[in-house]
């Protein structure tokens, strides 16, 4: 069960030590900034063998991975439709838009879907707009 | 010691922080921030208790979001969110609120009385600090860090890793050279903690309940008064110790210029996680060393005329402002002020806390209330305007999303959440401190543990990790 995601933390860290190698190093050849990365890379490529090579006891329960994959690359994509929306109209309206819309995801009725939103919106402009000035 | 506009300025300022530290996204050093221009006409004595009532109540409305939400305020609540929302989830927002709010009050007090005894003492000591001692503080906070996932060490170094990560990218602390940005403005500035937090706690969760729709978010119990104030007060006097050693972790690590009530959080935490304390217990400790850390990142302002943290550089920039000159003449010329102020941190954790404390958890009973589906859209809402409202920038919501689609991964994975951030708060104190100690000794890695305090701390680091494989191999 520990194979994949230690495999991919292994590529992970590999990446990192090859996109840290264009760094400059300091005067007379020590490192510089690429020490960080690469002791995280070497870290990475350490704990992903322990991983590889020492399975977890317990199993992961295979009810507990059940579920619709769907739905959260959706909700991530309607938060991202915040930077298109916020141009069109502001911030207020559209964090108003995404709330109905992860309401409706959600199979909330849409006229409660519409009003959560509009509510919403109002409580964001008027904290966040007019009373702290924030955004 | 506190006039009638003091007392004012300590119930407005505490409201003020209430309201602020309960918005995801909003900080308390962003409420203090906005709160300096109006502290610049009023008097010492009315603007001194609004910035302490609002920093001390601020940094305990973080917790309000962890207990609703699983989005942690402030860096520091972060350090327990996930226990503190458990708690929640098992015994309603009350009783976690109320094992906060008044864990925060029990520390803050510890913090004020080390405070008012030890300012002088404790300041001289961290004159010694030097980027040395710092290195070894972040090298102790990362290596509790990681025995604190008990379950699985391993799975939570990943985590650290990958918080280390995530604060390599940007502009390198120490020789400035940009790092993992690809030409893009936003990341060549850094990913903000608070942003990261909001994605990988709040938005995570909603993620998940897309992904498995039923869990249950929080519930909510009958008897409020009796679940904030009785229950966690049973729970305080029986873990008295617990309280009174986060709080001296907490002063320890807050009064360190640059340290603050963050890792303070984090230390105290991680140590009851490798304990194998119960969730109440770390909550505790993590509520009164972050409140500790509050009062004791003071002591380097008052005593020094150094800033704990950035709340403390701002009282300086107020002392100055004023004509008051902080230092240790201070104390003899100006000791009206100092009482003031300790009168005032006093006030601030007995009085407001529990009653701002009581009001906030209220108000997060009633929002639990609300049915799952529409709370999760709405706190998705809240996670897109908080995330922009950090920086006025539409690019950390895309930051916001990703984090939370990786702690989602994370999650499906079993990895904890918690190590993440503490990697992003640690990081640059690590590297930074590390490049600058090298580079001053000429790369001789051996100085790094030629001096007393730093012998201390490599020594605590190691009885650290030994304790860890001991609890583990138990």
């Amino acid at each position: 069960m520990r194979t994949l995601p230690g495999l991919l933390i292994a590529a992970l860290g590999v990446a990192i030590w090859l996109f840290s190698v264009p760094f400059p190093q300091l005067e007379n050849g020590y490192p510089g900034p690429a020490l960080f990365p690469r002791a995280i890379a070497t870290g990475m490529v350490l704990a992903a063998t322990w991983m590889i090579v020492r399975p977890e006891q317990r199993p992961i329960r295979k009810s507990a991975q059940r579920g619709t994959w769907y739905r959260p690359v959706v909700a991530i994509m309607l938060v991202l439709a915040f930077i298109p929306a916020y141009g069109l109209a502001g911030p207020a309206v559209a964090v108003g838009i995404i709330v109905s819309s992860i309401a409706i995801l959600l199979h909330v009725r849409i006229l409660i879907a519409l009003s959560t939103g509009i509510i919403t919106a109002g409580v964001v402009h008027l904290v966040f707009v007019l009373l702290l000035g924030v955004v | 010691m506190i006039s009638w506009e003091g007392l004012a300025a300590l119930v407005v300022g505490g409201l003020y922080g209430a309201v602020f530290g309960a918005i995801p996204g909003l900080t308390a050093t962003l409420s203090v921030a906005l709160f300096i221009p109006l502290a610049f006409f009023l008097d010492p004595i009315v603007a001194l208790p609004a910035i302490i009532a609002i920093s001390s109540v601020a940094i305990y409305a973080g917790d309000v979001g962890s207990a609703v939400a699983r989005i942690p305020g402030t860096p520091a609540s972060a350090a327990y969110a996930e226990e503190l929302h458990d708690v929640c989830r098992a015994n309603g927002p009350l009783y976690g609120l109320g094992i906060s709010a008044l864990g925060s009050a029990a520390g803050g007090v510890v913090g004020t009385i080390i405070l008012i005894v030890g300012a002088t003492a404790l300041a001289e000591v961290a004159t010694h600090f030097s980027s040395f001692e710092y290195f070894w503080v972040a090298v102790l906070g990362l290596t509790a860090g990681v025995f604190a996932a008990r379950k699985a060490p391993v799975k939570g170094l990943v985590a650290l890793l990958l918080g280390l990560l995530f604060s390599t990218i940007g502009v390198d602390p120490t020789l400035g050279y940009p790092r993992f940005h690809y030409g893009n403005t936003t990341l060549l500035g850094g990913l903000d903690y608070v942003v990261a937090m909001i994605g990988l706690f709040g938005f995570s969760e909603v993620l998940e309940y897309c992904f498995r729709p039923g869990h249950a978010i929080v519930t909510t119990i009958a008897q409020p008064s009796k679940s904030f104030f009785h229950a966690p007060l049973r729970l305080i006097r029986h873990s008295w110790s617990v309280v009174v050693r986060s709080s001296v972790v907490g002063t320890l690590v807050g009064f360190l210029p640059g340290a603050g009530a963050d890792v303070g959080a984090w230390v105290a935490t991680s140590y009851k996680r490798v304990s194998g304390a119960s969730r109440e217990q770390i909550v505790l400790a993590g509520a009164s060393s972050n409140n500790a850390a509050v009062a004791s990142a003071w002591i380097p302002a008052l005593s020094l005329g150094l800033p704990g943290d950035t709340v403390t550089a701002m009282v300086l920039a107020v002392f100055l402002m004023k004509g008051i000159v902080p230092g240790p003449l201070l104390f003899e010329n100006d000791i009206g002020l100092v009482m003031s102020l300790y009168a005032t941190f006093l006030v601030a954790n007995l009085v407001l806390l529990p009653c701002f404390g009581f009001l906030t958890a209220r108000l997060a009973a009633l929002a639990v209330g609300i049915p799952t589906r529409l709370l999760l859209s709405v706190i998705t809402g809240v996670c897109v305007i908080g995330s922009f409202a950090m920086r006025n920038n539409p690019a950390d919501v895309i930051i916001m999303a990703a984090m939370g689609g990786v702690a989602f991964i994370l999650r499906r994975g079993g990895f904890p959440l918690a190590q993440v951030v503490l990697g992003m708060v640690l990081g640059p104190i690590l590297e930074q401190h590390f490049m600058v100690s090298a580079i001053k000794s000429s790369w001789d890695l051996t100085s790094f543990t030629d001096r007393p305090i730093t012998m201390v701390l490599a020594a605590a680091t190691i009885i650290t990790i030994v304790f860890g494989i001991q609890n583990r191999r138990r």
